[in-house]
């Protein structure tokens, strides 16, 4: 009982600095701006300020910033699925030349720090005329090295019988890799979307250098423009505008806590 | 001359210069039940693989029913297989496993729906129809592994080592099942395993496969009684073959064959057998006659271990130059016993090539020579 207490308290502790700021966001969010900055911290909103929300929606053209990054985060993680797979499909079933070598070269872009093809996309963007577009905010993320080599590990596990089985059930190729090989991965795809889904919708600095029109600006260009015009930031406007854009992720986390707590891969091999 | 249903002409693999299978021949007839039994890489699996399409062949060519194979892609082939993994999809329900081929094969639902649960009935699971594969036992999902073979109705069933990964007792009743299911359907069956008791038990005929070569084909019962080699009469030997180096003595029409452990009478030598004198001995431990009256005989060996298996007794006894292996029953062991004397007659004897190993001559000892 006592060492149950003791292991909460530990958990209570540690849980305290993680939600603070969360709550600290949501709490300025509710307050009038004259309460914002107070001497002696406010620990609850004096008189609910619901308005917020509303003048923060319309302060900046937000539903269209919605919309955008909707498109383009979804754009983003369907194309890396997609190349994903068929790549990992390639690499873990297929034997070719220079199999491995591609597989490592892969592996090598992963230690590459993604701001180093900041220039070059960017230029290559500008050439083609493509440049405040959603080819623009998509086109460069359409390939994930490291979605390939996740999915690449979990379709490598999927044993050599299961395979020889599918083949004679009349189910090769892609027809495996769809009814067989995505489905075993679930857990994976799963873990991999979401983290995608989660960069792509707060990503900041790409959006901000390839976009300068509003009608294909994010959610995190909108929150940025409430902050900088001189020394008016409205940090209760921001702090709302803040809560509605991180709620889908919030959401979407809730919803996907049991993927997380049972993935595992049953390979439907005796063991 | 009537089409078998499984024709091997000159079936051979390769990889690079390593030859896997020689190039082979075998014939299967209509509804038997033929097992191919060898060591891990003999090429048994290989044949198998390459029968279902999963492996292309090299030179030579497989018939079914008189068709070409080759030019048949594996789930055109009608064909099912069994593997030794079970190879069930972990994903989907033990009904959704049959069902799958079923399904993509173009059947509509109605007709998959009756093959699953006509299938489900012949096997006793449908209890299990709901469950997924890690939610039953190993045996369990050994037998939906055999209903989705079942299911499709094919006209040849692969089945490769499908008991190896069962508990003793599970793989012994899966064993009778699969015997008994394939009496009753009457598909011809090409089973892989390097068992000799499923292969005896198993087979209606059976194929002995060494270094991807067959070394002898025919009924389990004749290789039994009559290994064509050295390598056969090893094989189907438990717990393993005693081999003596032994000579042959000509003395008026009959043959004596001198080994280490006593002199066996060989009263209707066959009229081939070449002059050599130098010969090896196989003799399997069931094979060998002993007793225990050591004053009576002339000589005796002295027993080293015993080991007791129930029924049968294992006796390990040292002679000059090496260590026989006998099996008796149990009842006939003696307490006190502190040597054996073997008797020649009524031992069986196999001979063989002193430098190939293939085999002279099999017989039962007659009296003292």
């Amino acid at each position: 009982m006592i060492r149950r207490c003791a292991s909460y308290a530990v958990l209570v502790a540690g849980l305290i600095p993680l939600l603070l700021p969360f709550y600290w966001m949501a709490l300025t969010s509710l307050k009038p701006k004259r309460e914002v900055f107070t001497a002696v911290p406010q620990w609850w909103p004096a008189h609910p300020a619901w308005d917020n929300y509303r003048s923060a929606w319309v302060a900046e053209p937000f539903a269209g910033f919605f919309f955008n990054s909707i498109v383009v985060t979804a754009s983003i993680v369907a194309l890396q699925l997609a190349l994903a797979s068929l790549a990992a499909f390639a690499l873990s079933r297929f034997e070719f030349r220079g199999r491995s070598l591609i597989f490592w070269i892969i592996v090598a872009a992963l230690i590459v720090p993604v701001q180093i093809t900041f220039i070059a996309n960017f230029m290559t963007l500008a050439h083609l005329g493509l440049l405040n577009t959603y080819a623009a905010l998509v086109a460069p993320y359409a390939a994930s090295a490291f979605g390939t080599f996740l999915l690449r590990q979990a379709f490598a596990a999927v044993p050599r019988q299961l395979e020889d089985a599918a083949r004679l059930d009349g189910c090769s190729g892609l027809a495996f890799l769809w009814h067989v090989l995505l489905p075993l991965s679930r857990p994976t795809v799963l873990a991999f979307a979401l983290v995608a889904v989660v960069t792509h919708w707060n990503d900041y600095f790409w959006p901000l250098i390839v976009t300068n029109n509003n009608a294909v600006r994010t959610l995190p260009i909108g929150l940025g423009m409430f902050v900088g015009q001189e020394v008016t930031t409205d940090w209760n406007l921001l702090m709302a505008a803040s809560i509605f854009v991180s709620a889908p992720m919030l959401l979407l986390f809730f919803l996907m806590q049991r993927y997380f707590v049972q993935s595992q891969l049953r390979t439907g091999i005796r063991g | 001359m009537i089409e078998p249903a499984l024709r091997f002409a000159g079936v051979g693999k390769s990889y690079g210069s390593a030859r896997i299978l020689e190039d082979l021949d075998l014939e299967i007839a209509e509804g038997e039940f033929f097992v191919l039994l060898g060591p891990s890489g003999c090429g048994k699996t290989t044949l198998l693989r390459m029968t279902a399409g999963l492996q292309t062949i090299d030179r030579g060519e497989i018939y079914l029913r008189g068709a070409p194979l080759s030019p048949i892609p594996p789930e055109r082939r009608n064909i099912a297989m069994v593997f030794q993994d079970y190879a069930l999809y972990p994903h989907m329900t033990v009904y959704g496993n049959m069902a799958f081929g079923l399904r993509r094969h173009g059947h509509d639902k109605t007709e998959t729906d009756a093959r699953v649960r006509r299938t489900a009935a012949l096997l006793g699971i449908e209890p299990l129809l709901d469950r997924r594969p890690h939610q039953i036992s190993g045996g369990q999902q050994q037998r939906v592994a055999l209903g989705r073979a079942i299911a499709r109705d094919p006209v040849l069933y692969l089945m490769d080592e499908p008991l190896s990964n069962l508990d003793a007792q599970v793989r012994a009743s899966v064993r009778t099942e699969i015997k008994e299911l394939q009496r009753r359907l009457g598909v011809t069956t090409l089973y892989v395993t390097h068992d000799q008791v499923e292969a005896m038990t198993l087979g209606d005929r059976m194929a002995v496969l060494n270094d991807g070569a067959i070394q002898q084909a025919g009924r389990p019962i004749d290789i039994y009684r009559e290994p064509a080699n050295e390598f056969v009469a090893r094989f189907l030997a438990t717990p393993r073959l005693n081999l003596l180096e032994g000579t042959l003595e000509h003395s008026n029409g009959s043959i004596v064959v001198r080994t280490p452990v006593g002199a066996f009478a060989w009263t209707q030598p066959p009229r081939s057998l070449p002059a050599t004198a130098k010969v090896r001995v196989g003799m399997r431990p069931e094979e060998i006659k002993i007793s225990f009256d050591v004053a009576a005989a002339g000589a005796s060996l002295p027993i080293r271990l015993i080991e007791t298996l129930g029924s049968q007794v294992l006796v390990f006894a040292d002679f000059d130059g090496g260590e026989l292996t006998v099996s008796i029953p149990a009842d006939a062991m003696p307490h006190d016993a502190q040597r054996i004397a073997i008797v020649p007659s009524g031992s069986i004897v196999h001979v063989f090539d002193h430098a190939g190993g293939a085999a002279l001559g099999h017989f039962v000892a007659g009296g003292e020579g």
